[in-house]
C-alpha cells in the first residue's frame, strides 16, 4: 500500500486535469438552442467508430460553419432552411463527398449535431410537419 | 539498500505497465504514408484479414517498378464504382486478405489503409499552338 502512496498526488492531478478537459470544451455544444441551417447535401451518411452514421451536411445560416446533422429522417432536400435543435460535438468521422468524390478518414473535426427537433424554416414550413427524433441517438451499425 | 530498493520500486511498476500497454496493444510498427494511382478492379468486398479484422474495401490495381500489383484497399464508406481511377493516399498495414483470382487461386494481396481518396482525372496536356 505504502508503494502506492506515490503515485497519489499525480493520479488526483490527472484525474483533475483529463476532468476540465472533459467538461471544457466549448459550452455552445451542449447548448439545444434552435440554429438555422442550409442543407447542403440530400441524405447521406459518415462513418464513426465503424458506424454508419445517417445524416446530412449543412451550413449554419448566420456562420457558415459546416455541421453533419445526425438523423433518421430523410424527407428533406438539399438546399432546404432548416431550423435544428440539439446537442453537438467534435467527431473524426470517414466522410464521403458526392459533388467531389472524395473520401476522408479522420482529416480533422467534424462537427456533429445530434437532431432533437427538424422543421422547415422557408416559405414551404405550413406544408411539412415539426419532425422530433424520438429514436435513441446511439449510431447504429 | 532497503531505502533504494523502496525509491526503485514506482519506477519499476511504470515500467512493468508501460512494457504490459505496449505488448496488449494491436500497434504495430509505423509505416510511412503513401500516395498511389490505382484502378479499382472489383465491386464493394467486406473481407476478413489474415490478423482477424473484418474490414471493408475494394481490390484495386497498382504500378510500381513498371509491375501491376494488387492491393486490398481499405475504407469504410464504399462509394465508388468498378473501373474507377483513384489517387489514395495511406499506408499499407502489413495485414493481407486471401482473395480468389481467375483461376481460383487464393492470392495474398496487402491491405492498403485509405486516409484519403480521390478521383484521378488526367490533365489535358498542354500542346503548344502551331504557329
Amino acid at each position: 500500500m505504502k508503494t502506492l502512496r506515490p503515485f497519489g498526488s499525480p493520479f488526483a492531478i490527472i484525474l483533475v486535469l483529463s476532468s476540465i478537459g472533459c467538461r471544457g470544451g466549448s459550452s455552445e455544444g451542449w447548448s439545444s438552442r434552435a440554429r438555422t441551417m442550409i442543407l447542403t447535401s440530400g441524405p447521406t451518411e459518415i462513418v464513426m467508430s465503424s458506424s454508419k452514421v445517417p445524416g446530412y451536411w449543412a451550413q449554419q445560416a448566420d456562420s457558415e460553419q459546416e455541421f453533419f446533422l445526425y438523423t433518421h429522417v430523410r424527407s428533406f432536400k438539399k438546399g432546404n432552411r432548416v431550423e435544428v435543435v440539439g446537442p453537438f460535438g467534435n467527431a473524426f468521422p470517414a466522410v464521403f463527398r458526392d459533388e467531389a468524390g472524395l473520401y476522408l478518414r479522420g482529416y480533422g473535426p467534424t462537427l456533429v449535431l445530434v437532431v432533437w427537433k427538424m422543421e422547415r424554416s422557408d416559405d414551404q414550413k405550413s406544408e411539412e410537419p415539426v419532425i422530433r427524433e424520438v429514436t435513441d441517438h446511439a449510431p447504429r451499425p | 539498500m532497503r531505502r533504494a530498493l523502496r525509491s526503485l520500486c514506482p519506477v519499476l511498476l511504470l515500467g512493468l505497465a508501460f512494457v504490459e500497454a505496449g505488448c496488449r496493444s494491436g500497434l504495430h510498427p509505423w509505416l510511412p504514408r503513401e500516395d498511389c494511382k490505382v484502378k479499382i478492379i472489383s465491386d464493394a468486398a467486406f473481407v476478413r484479414t489474415s490478423r482477424g479484422d473484418y474490414v471493408d474495401g475494394y481490390v484495386a490495381e497498382y504500378n510500381t517498378d513498371f509491375q501491376k500489383e494488387r492491393m486490398f484497399m481499405v475504407l469504410e464508406i464504399t462509394h465508388y464504382p468498378k473501373g474507377d481511377r483513384l489517387i489514395v493516399t495511406g499506408r499499407f498495414t502489413g495485414d493481407s486478405v486471401r482473395m480468389p483470382f481467375g483461376d481460383q487461386k487464393q492470392d495474398k494481396v496487402p491491405v492498403f489503409l485509405v486516409e484519403r481518396a480521390h478521383p484521378n482525372i488526367p490533365s489535358v496536356p498542354g500542346i503548344p499552338t502551331l504557329k
